[in-house]
């Protein structure tokens, strides 16, 4: 194992999970395939930030290898200050349509959530790049992670088509 | 720890009381990682989304705000109190006052939610002035859903 290597959840963990916490927050009916989609893509979109910081970090991804090393691969857009600027975008769409910011917003915060539960993140960045962590989460508990939001996620998902909830 | 953004004159006038409860509690205070009551607080702030009632949101941010007491106080007893403890306090309060007030924004009271994201930039001037100024948000809200509760706010 590389040095520092540490858990990350996957892009469709994120996504199921965001998307059906705030698909039942706004009881959103389950015909509304436009908001689902809407959710989903939000929950997952801030995942593209790890592709294009790895090419900004390669020389890092050479030598270590990219297991493990995404939290080397996370723009400010991971971070309190991605937060706040995902925020003031859902605040400005608030001011025409509250409930498609929330669809927007909520998606992305759990998404921003869920990493800095299980990993390390830098959350004064760039002001600041003091690397913390909640949990020191090994690399290898990964896969149980995931399995457990996947299934968390799932039978979210079945209470939220049935329409119990 | 000098490192640590001081709070001002203001924010420390309730610590005396704080310190003789943390004096007299602390062989109650449950001798776990912080982290631990970081993490129910997060569980909170997003089971805070479906609360049916100001009152049960007014109890859910008390008991994030007893929490956040105890990580403290858990962390002072533990004596693991760093800057990098106070970052990840600092982090843990903006993401739960940030969910939380998801709920105002949904019902067209922007001005919370505003005042979350106005939070996290005093969280980061205070960490590149070394003084914490940072809105109490969770106190203000508290005192805000008493008084819708009672009537107050019309």
């Amino acid at each position: 194992m590389v040095a520092g290597q540490k858990t990350v959840m996957t892009t469709l963990a994120h996504a199921l999970s965001g998307s059906v916490i705030a698909l039942l927050y706004l009881k959103v009916p389950s015909t509304d395939i436009q908001s689902i989609a809407l959710t989903l893509g939000a929950g997952a979109i801030l995942d593209l930030d790890h592709p294009l910081m790895m090419w900004v970090n390669r020389d890092h991804f050479k030598k270590h290898g990219v297991k493990g090393q995404l939290h080397h691969a996370r723009s400010f857009w991971h971070e309190l200050l991605g937060l706040m600027v995902g925020g003031i975008i859902a605040l400005l769409v608030s001011l025409f349509d509250p409930r498609l910011a929330v669809l927007l917003f909520l998606p992305f915060a759990i998404h921003l959530l869920e990493d800095m539960l299980i990993g390390k993140f830098f959350p004064f960045t760039p002001f600041d790049k003091t690397e913390i962590q909640l949990f020191a989460v090994p690399f290898r508990w990964k896969p149980a992670i995931d399995v457990f939001v996947l299934l968390l996620s799932g039978g979210l998902w079945l209470i939220y088509l049935s329409g119990r909830a | 720890m000098v490192d640590i953004p001081q709070r001002p004159g203001i924010a420390q006038s309730y610590r005396p009381i704080l310190n003789i409860l943390e004096r007299n509690f602390s062989s109650a205070i449950p001798w776990v990682n912080p982290s631990w009551y970081q993490l129910v607080t997060l569980v909170i702030s997003v089971g805070f989304l479906f609360l049916p009632s100001d009152g049960m949101r007014a109890a859910a941010v008390a008991a994030m705000m007893f929490l956040d007491w105890l990580d403290g106080a858990a962390a002072r007893a533990l004596k693991l109190t760093s800057r990098a403890g106070w970052m990840l306090d600092v982090t843990v309060d903006r993401v739960s006052e940030v969910l939380m007030f998801i709920v105002e924004l949904t019902n067209g009271n922007w001005w919370w939610f505003a005042a979350a994201l106005f939070n996290i930039a005093l969280s980061h001037y205070s960490v590149v002035s070394g003084k914490h100024r940072i809105l109490p948000l969770r106190f203000f809200y508290l005192v805000f859903l008493v008084g819708r509760m009672m009537g107050w706010l019309g």
